[in-house]
């Protein structure tokens, strides 16, 4: 990905069309839908839903199309809000040291991905894991230390590093259709899960963590994913059958197991949404569990079968 | 083992128009970096641009309660006392500002939280409440206190009557309370002005006083706030003299 703008590039112009076509077609359903069934809650609730996506979607496609430095400012800040509603819902982030140092160690994991750094890309997690735990023998305090520094580390580990391979994927050969297509393929997932959850499977897959998920709908969101992947497959640089079937998976399973990750989460704190950032939607969090599930997978997909020879070194 | 307990954040589900205007706040790690950084800047700006003067700054306790009583001729007044305190205590301080005229809008709103770290004062329909919040922010958390008890920025650049409230918060505590008065900002931005001048702007603070005699009751509060006014004059005098 260059360090340039690409809203030129032929294959942001064709995303973007996606998009917009998507977006409008399923907002002439929706509008036909709220005129046929009035006053549904149902509907409503979609319409709510729907008009955020007007909002998600620039926020996705902008920083892309800017080039290099947006996008790995945005992963940034996308890392951070992320945290910040872990830290929130955790009640974590009323220890401002713990919180402070994994923001530090965020904007430190962004800047080795901008300076090409793979080496320390892999290790910093290490560094990173080290520090949190001296930190209270830093501080010389002992009590909810254990639970401080547990709750930090998953924060930095899942909400920092995992989506933090999204930043590294910048580097890459092609890595603008890559992460189009991620980004697109996850929202679709997303969707897809929401919908064939709805419509298919009475067998519930994990009944304690989200009641509503059924491996009929989980099996049925994994077929669309399979089939959106297999028409975009032309704009896939490199993919064969085999990496198209592994993104599918990857996207398809990976996508559901970020939802119930954070489904999980929420389960255990007692709380419905993590924010409010987008109506219809919840929090930051609740939009973009799918993607930080997937992001290290598609990252370490593409790393395996194409870019083995990427060096440790700083620069690489 | 011992299970974890959580404490979500109360306001959760709030927008951030709603948080920005619920007291107390949640602690924000934005919030304390962008402060931070503004103050930096402000001290610098105030310091070039005001050339600001500040008397009596070791007067100022170097943690726990208190309260700083002001004149208030300008919206620069706040940011100016803000400048004279300490950078650690420049999360520990808020400023009492009126809630129908800061807190109206989410850009205000987030000014007046980043720059002066505002606690919104309902001085229309609930003076108590937010009385009650002051206190409880001075005798429970231990917190500092910006007041212009004058309620609103005076028409003329003088000293007009303080309202009792002050007297309510300290008749009857132990909590210091410091006076100070800002010469020179309402000159610089008075009142109806678009741009604030460039004009020296000088803060005397005086003697912290302590009210622990006084009784709590309305005689007891008016009798407060008529001795803080009184000690803010004094300090005007001083200055003019000096």
């Amino acid at each position: 990905m260059t360090n340039g703008f690409a809203f030129h590039d032929p294959v942001f112009h064709v995303y973007a069309r996606i998009w917009l076509g998507l977006l409008l077609a399923s907002g002439a359903v929706l509008g036909i839908l709220a005129f046929v069934r009035r006053g549904d809650p149902m509907v409503r609730s979609a319409l709510v839903t729907y008009r955020s996506w007007w909002v998600i979607l620039p926020l996705m496609a902008f920083p892309l199309g800017l080039g290099r430095p947006a996008t790995i400012a945005g992963v940034t800040l996308l890392s951070l809000a992320c945290f910040h509603e872990f830290a929130r819902a955790t009640g974590l982030y009323r220890d401002m040291y713990f919180t402070g140092a994994v923001f530090i160690a965020i904007l430190c994991l962004s800047y080795v991905a901008w300076i090409r750094w793979y080496g320390m890309f892999l290790v910093l997690p290490m560094y990173v894991v080290a520090f949190l735990l001296i930190l209270p023998v830093l501080r010389n305090r002992t009590e909810g230390m254990i639970q401080c520094a547990g709750l930090s580390i998953m924060g930095f580990l899942y909400f920092g590093w995992f989506l933090g391979h999204l930043s590294y994927l910048t580097n890459f050969d092609y890595a603008l259709p890559y992460l189009l297509f991620l980004t697109l393929a996850v929202a679709l997932n997303d969707v897809a899960a929401f919908a064939t959850g709805k419509l298919f499977g009475h067998r519930p897959l994990a009944s304690n963590v989200s009641p509503r998920k059924t491996w009929g709908g989980a099996i049925g969101c994994v077929i669309v994913t399979g089939a959106v992947v297999w028409a975009l497959r032309s704009m896939l640089p490199r993919f064969g059958p085999l990496q198209l079937v592994l993104s599918a998976l990857i996207v398809g399973v990976g996508g559901q197991l970020g939802d119930l990750v954070i489904s999980f989460v929420k389960r255990d704190l007692g709380i419905k949404d993590l924010g409010s950032v987008f109506p219809g939607h919840g929090g930051w969090l609740d939009r973009y569990d799918s993607l930080i599930f997937a992001s290290p997978l598609f990252f370490h997909m593409i790393a395996f079968f194409y870019e083995r020879g990427i060096s440790l070194s700083p620069g690489g | 083992m011992k299970r974890w307990t959580y404490k979500p954040s109360p306001l959760l589900d709030k927008t951030l128009a709603e948080r920005l205007t619920t007291f107390p706040r949640d602690p924000s790690l934005t919030v304390y970096g962008l402060r931070f950084l503004g103050m930096l800047f402000l001290k610098v700006f105030f310091a070039c641009y005001f050339r600001l003067r500040i008397v009596g700054r070791r007067r100022i306790p170097k943690s726990g309660a208190f309260v700083l009583v002001a004149n208030h001729g300008s919206h620069l007044d706040a940011v100016a006392l803000a400048c004279a305190l300490p950078i650690r205590q420049w999360h520990h301080a808020y400023a009492a500002a009126a809630q129908d005229y800061f807190f109206r809008g989410i850009f205000r709103s987030l000014v007046a939280v980043v720059f002066t770290n505002a606690l919104p004062f309902d001085r229309r329909d609930d003076p108590k409440g937010s009385l009650e919040l002051c206190a409880d922010l001075l005798h429970v958390s231990h917190e500092a206190l910006i007041m212009f008890p004058e309620g609103t920025r005076s028409p003329d650049g003088k000293v007009h009557e303080f309202r009792v409230g002050v007297g309510r918060l300290v008749a009857g505590t132990d909590t210091p309370v410091l006076p100070a008065y800002i010469d020179g900002a309402f000159r610089a931005w008075p009142r109806g002005a678009a741009i604030p001048r460039p004009r020296r702007v000088t803060i005397a603070i005086g003697e912290a006083r302590r009210y622990l005699e006084a009784p709590p009751t309305k005689v007891g509060a008016t009798a407060v706030a008529a001795d803080l006014r009184g000690a803010v004059i004094e300090l005007e005098e001083c200055l003019r003299v000096s």
